[in-house]
């Protein structure tokens, strides 16, 4: 039942990490009542956190916590939906009543007063994981590694949160760099491949990737912090709290938590029931919702605007490096001999047919999974640069051929009639009038460009948008995803007046 | 020896012969207006004579060289594309639908092949396009765009700009087709002109009354094959076949 790393899943794992990216786009909308008053509990879990929720090999979503939600739903009559949903996301679906509580391996520790919580149930602790020839022996030898952590994981705030201890914050600060990746495929993919040397993260779930692993990797004998996992439902729900939390004591007495326990190897780990457990629970301070200021709107900005540097350089690179590529498409599309036609037409109808996300995973990992060659750091950036500028040469390459066809059959003859080389027809009477005939589509590629360089954030390249994303999920708010949206519309703004310089100049003959 | 020379041309497109076997020989100063139904195949000739379609049978020369490689009666197989272009700069070609360069300048349409095709010195052909554009009246337009010029001011620059290559010859495919008939006029004026200073021309037209006036020989042609030529008198006013007759019949 447990997936296993190997040469023939790798396929498999990147079509599967694009198509849970994009699923929460295409779910359907819950209902929006918070508090199953139709009769349903919604639950909202990351669908890539075994052993607690994920999807097997049959498709299904299962897991210790999903199989717990089953039990209470069961127990009360309740009709249990299981709503995978986008980690970053988890904050706006649970305040818009799109699911009814995150019940998910969910921290509780630094989160004690966003939720409504119901007692912990599993005591967790943040362990570091390493490739087994590593030689890394303690948290020490992280100095000057590439360390992974999940986007807003509890690893993440044993680092660089509010309450991260001063020591921890002085080993992240020794680390080459502290990356974060969407989900831990993704992320021990990435220690596979030598991109990373050590993943941070919850014990249970490194004990279940150890375990499908087949030796690859080894865990590190001291721990980063430790925590407790909660249910989180809505900030003052405490009626759908109560009757959970009810439920989940009557499954204890009677033996059905540690019998669920047990089937999950979870035993060592659950502490429902323990002393102290419940203290978040009985302890919940009133209000405590994260307010926003203008202040904040300030630091958001900022913060958006250091990531935006990284937005303009994919942007100008992939420009830089697509629009000559585009052209070369173009020549051996057009090519009268048949091999470069046929290859150029491959090539074009590959990346128009597959999705960007896709390409980008397949550029970055594709090196060491075809070619075993270890990968650095820095080759996340390159991955996002070669699979931009090819994709989008594809795009250019036939809105470049639209362009040369469009030019009159009567310009090419009459350069024949006066005698000018193929060379000259085309630099000197067919180029100059297909540049100013592709400019109005080529500006819309330029405007989808500017928006696709948000889709970066699939090789974890922390451009605008991924840190936008970030910064709405540590302040449980979505303004700054506005933000962002207002940085891209500004920028496009300033595009499109410029392209339109560009076109009137281009313009000076009609 | 005469500049151009066509022999037993033929050409089919898929499988449909177009001309069957045409010969023609246009000597120093002559002026020839070609004259027929359309799809008689008189723009295909022109198309063939000016390289821009390749003939499937016979020889096209200009003074005495050969655009064939291949032996007299067989496929046409055409030599290197540099030999072409020499073969080019003994013509020029002056289209229906003119055919300037819409984001060269007036001046720029003119000089351009003169000095990146011929390798000529840009002031000499500037000075050479001066007097061409003082010649066919548009000395103050050096400076437009062809879009911004007339139907008729955009035909006459493209005349100037076939002459300033130097051609020892200029072909006309039905020049004033496209054009207004009180334009008309004045391109057939500097046609009269280049006709009266011995330019060597092939002029495709359905203008009667220039090919009266100016031809040296009209040819008749119709169905692929010439039916009847001769001088203006005896094709025009005169015409000894009855498929010439009524095509003339049918015009006036």
């Amino acid at each position: 039942m447990r997936a296993k790393y190997g040469k023939w899943t790798v396929p498999l794992v990147l079509l599967f990490a694009a198509a849970a990216v994009m699923a929460p786009a295409v779910r359907t909308e819950a209902s929006g009542s918070a508090g199953n008053d139709d009769n349903t509990l919604i639950v909202g879990f990351d669908a890539e956190f075994p052993p607690y929720g994920y999807k097997d090999e049959n498709g299904e979503y299962v897991g210790f916590d999903l199989s717990l939600a089953q039990e209470v739903a069961d127990r009360n009559g309740w009709t249990l939906i299981k709503q995978p949903i986008d980690w970053n996301s988890k904050d706006m679906e649970l305040n818009s009543g799109s699911i009814d509580c995150i019940w998910n391996g969910f921290t509780m520790d630094g989160r004690e007063n966003e939720y409504t919580w119901s007692s912990a149930y599993v005591d967790n602790s943040q362990v570091v994981a390493v490739k087994r020839d590593s030689k890394i022996q303690s948290l020490d030898d992280l100095k000057g590694k590439t360390v992974i952590v999940q986007q807003d994981s509890s690893a993440l705030a044993a680092f660089t949160g509010e309450d991260a201890t001063d020591e921890n914050k002085a080993l992240a600060a020794s680390f080459a760099a502290l990356q974060q990746v969407s989900d831990y495929n993704s992320a021990f993919m990435n220690l596979e491949s030598g991109v990373a040397d050590a993943v941070c993260l919850d014990i249970g779930v490194a004990n279940y990737q150890l375990a499908g692993s087949g030796g690859k990797f080894r865990l590190l004998p001291e721990q980063v912090s430790s925590e407790h996992y909660g249910i989180g439902f809505k900030k003052g729900n405490t009626a759908l709290r109560d009757k959970v939390q009810a439920t989940l004591n009557e499954m204890l007495s009677d033996g059905t938590f540690a019998r669920i326990a047990d089937e999950w190897g979870l035993s060592d780990a659950v502490c429902l029931g323990q002393e102290g457990a419940d203290a978040v629970m009985r302890e919940e301070t009133e209000g405590g919702g994260s307010g926003f200021g203008a202040a904040d709107f300030l630091d958001v900005m900022r913060q958006l605007l250091a990531g935006f540097g990284a937005t303009l350089m994919i942007f100008f690179l992939t420009l830089l490096f697509s629009l000559p590529l585009g052209l070369l498409v173009t020549f051996m599309r057009m090519s009268r001999h048949a091999v470069p036609h046929w290859i150029a037409r491959f090539f074009i109808s590959i990346l128009r047919g597959t999705p960007l996300m896709l390409q980008l995973l397949v550029v970055f990992f594709g090196p060491y999974y075809v070619f075993r060659i270890s990968l650095s750091n820095s080759w996340r950036f390159w991955a996002v640069i070669i699979g931009f500028s090819v994709n989008y040469a594809a795009y250019f390459a036939e809105i470049f051929r639209a362009g040369i066809e469009g030019v009159p059959r009567g310009q090419r003859e009459a350069a024949q009639v006066l005698g000018y080389t193929k060379h000259q027809t085309f630099t000197r009477i067919i180029f100059p009038q297909m540049v100013r005939r592709v400019m109005p589509p080529v500006t819309n590629e330029v405007i989808t460009l500017v928006k696709d360089t948000s889709l970066a954030f699939a090789l974890a390249y922390t451009e605008m948008f991924t840190l936008a994303k970030q910064i709405a999920a540590t302040r449980s708010n979505i303004l700054p995803l506005f933000a962002a949206g207002l940085f891209y519309y500004i920028f496009n703004f300033l595009v499109e007046f410029a392209m339109g310089r560009i076109e009137k100049k281009l313009s000076y003959f009609e | 020896m005469p500049v151009l020379s066509i022999s037993h041309l033929k050409k089919s497109f898929d499988g449909k012969e177009v001309l069957s076997d045409i010969s023609l020989a246009v000597n120093q100063g002559e002026v020839v207006v070609i004259i027929g139904p359309s799809g008689s195949g008189k723009s295909t000739l022109l198309r063939c004579a000016t390289l821009l379609e390749t003939m499937d049978y016979g020889d096209l020369s200009y003074n005495g060289v050969s655009a064939m490689d291949s032996a007299p009666g067989r496929p046409c197989v055409y030599k290197p594309e540099a030999e072409l272009r020499k073969l080019k700069s003994n013509f020029g070609l002056v289209f229906q639908d003119f055919n300037l360069f819409p984001h060269f300048t007036v001046m720029q349409n003119l000089c351009d092949a003169p000095v990146h095709v011929q390798k000529r010195d840009p002031e000499e052909v500037k000075k050479q396009a001066l007097s061409l554009l003082a010649k066919v009246g548009l000395s103050d337009r050096g400076g437009a765009y062809p879009g911004q010029l007339s139907g008729g001011q955009k035909q006459r620059v493209a005349i100037a700009r076939a002459l300033c290559m130097n051609p020892k010859m200029l072909f006309f495919d039905e020049p004033t087709s496209a054009l207004d008939p009180e334009i008309t006029a004045g391109i057939l004026r500097v046609m009269r002109q280049l006709a009266a200073e011995h330019m060597t021309m092939v002029v495709v037209t359905h203008e009667i009354d220039f090919a009266r006036r100016v031809a040296d020989r009209v040819i008749f042609m119709d169905g692929g094959v010439i039916v009847e030529e001769g001088k203006p008198e005896d094709v025009i006013d005169h015409p000894g076949n009855a498929r010439t007759q009524e095509f003339l019949r049918k015009l006036s």
